[in-house]
């Protein structure tokens, strides 16, 4: 339970996840994890690997009569582009709904108290006390507050949906403050 | 209503690794290791072939070598390695992050599972069970496809898991797997 110390709780929430706003936040946690999980970073260096690859044809044509290794070699530099582009954003995704869909708990209605120095998570079946601490980073878009990290379940969704305007502001100010260095805001 | 089966235990860096290694097992599917035994055989079979027909190099011979032995090791040993590998990092994640695990104490009912620690608490009505593994050294109890809880058989008496065993029949059937049976 929150200490004394706490207070009352800044913010309290209700919501209902659905499988779509699951699939979103999940990817959105899986893509800050580091710069290499971002489908931009992983594309952009197969395709450099590709223009390398083009660029030292020509000076592997001096040794070797044949060019078929380098084009092997770009053939599949140019098909992980396109898999980890592509494919692999569908994946997770498709992966993130298996497991809201075989979860006795994400789907249903939760209530969600936030403290200064903790947060508590309640649903029908059970109640999780997790301290910001606890968290590694949080994500705030149009849509979700998105916390990684966490001990007794990896992802906290926020959704937006159905909060009013001071409800967001003072969540989110709440979050930048607690979260410091390991809070950021993207645009989508 | 009182509970038939009551266990409270701290997790060791053992049980973690035994838990980690139990949860492996379960994720292993069949046609992973038949496709692993028929690579590592390929590998021998063609080591074989290539040394036939062309051994009067050192350097080929060794490579031949090397293959052959690669073929052995995954046709053989792939499952030992995985589960050594396994437990290595459970043990490592256990070292560098002991704060994250606290005593609980789970608590079998005849239409529920409660789980209490510290910071959490629940009530699992066993028709939201996802599956159930056993093992030799652990229950693994899956709340969904990648959120497991466990509950290690050293705390329990050969009593208390028969108990839980039978309950597990019952209420789960097909959900309930045991290693070996598939």
């Amino acid at each position: 339970m929150p200490t004394f110390y706490e207070g009352g709780a800044i913010e309290e929430v209700s919501q209902t996840l659905s499988e779509n706003e699951y699939t979103q936040a999940f990817y959105i946690g899986q893509s800050v994890i580091s710069p290499m999980h971002t489908k931009w970073v992983k594309t952009g260096i197969c395709l450099s690997m590709a223009i390398l690859i083009i660029s030292l044809i020509p000076l592997y044509k001096s040794y070797f009569i044949t060019v078929w290794i380098p084009f092997c070699a770009l053939a599949v530099a140019v098909l992980l582009a396109f898999y980890f582009f592509f494919i692999q954003p569908k994946d997770i995704k498709k992966w993130a709904a298996q497991i809201y869909c075989t979860s006795a708990f994400l789907s249903i209605p939760q209530k969600i108290e936030i403290y200064r120095d903790s947060v508590i998570i309640k649903n029908e079946y059970e109640e999780i006390l997790e301290y910001w601490t606890d968290f590694a980073k949080c994500v705030e878009t149009n849509s979700f507050f998105v916390l990684t990290g966490g001990r007794e379940r990896d992802l906290l969704i926020i959704t937006k949906n159905g909060m009013n305007a001071t409800q967001i502001e003072r969540i989110s100010k709440h979050f930048s403050n607690e979260f410091a260095l390991r809070y950021m805001k993207k645009k989508r | 209503m009182q509970s038939f089966v009551s266990v409270s235990s701290l997790v060791t860096r053992f049980d973690y690794a035994d838990f980690k290694a139990a949860a492996a097992k379960s994720e292993m599917k069949k046609i992973e290791k038949d496709i692993v035994k028929i690579i590592g055989t390929a590998l021998i079979f063609s080591s074989f072939v290539l040394w036939g027909l062309n051994h009067y190099s050192i350097t080929r011979n060794i490579i031949y070598g090397v293959m052959a032995a690669a073929g052995i090791i995954l046709g053989c040993f792939y499952e030992m390695i995985i589960q050594y590998s396994v437990r290595r990092r459970a043990l490592n994640y256990y070292d560098n992050h002991k704060e994250r695990f606290m005593a609980h104490t789970a608590q079998f009912f005849e239409d529920k599972i409660t789980f209490k620690t510290e910071r959490y608490s629940a009530a699992v009505p066993y028709e939201k069970i996802y599956k159930v593994y056993e093992d030799g050294r652990v229950f693994i109890i899956y709340t969904s496809i990648n959120e497991m809880k466990f509950i290690t058989k050293r705390a329990l008496s050969n009593n208390d898991c028969e108990k839980i065993r039978k309950v597990f029949q019952s209420k789960l059937q097909q959900k309930y797997q045991q290693e070996g049976a598939r």
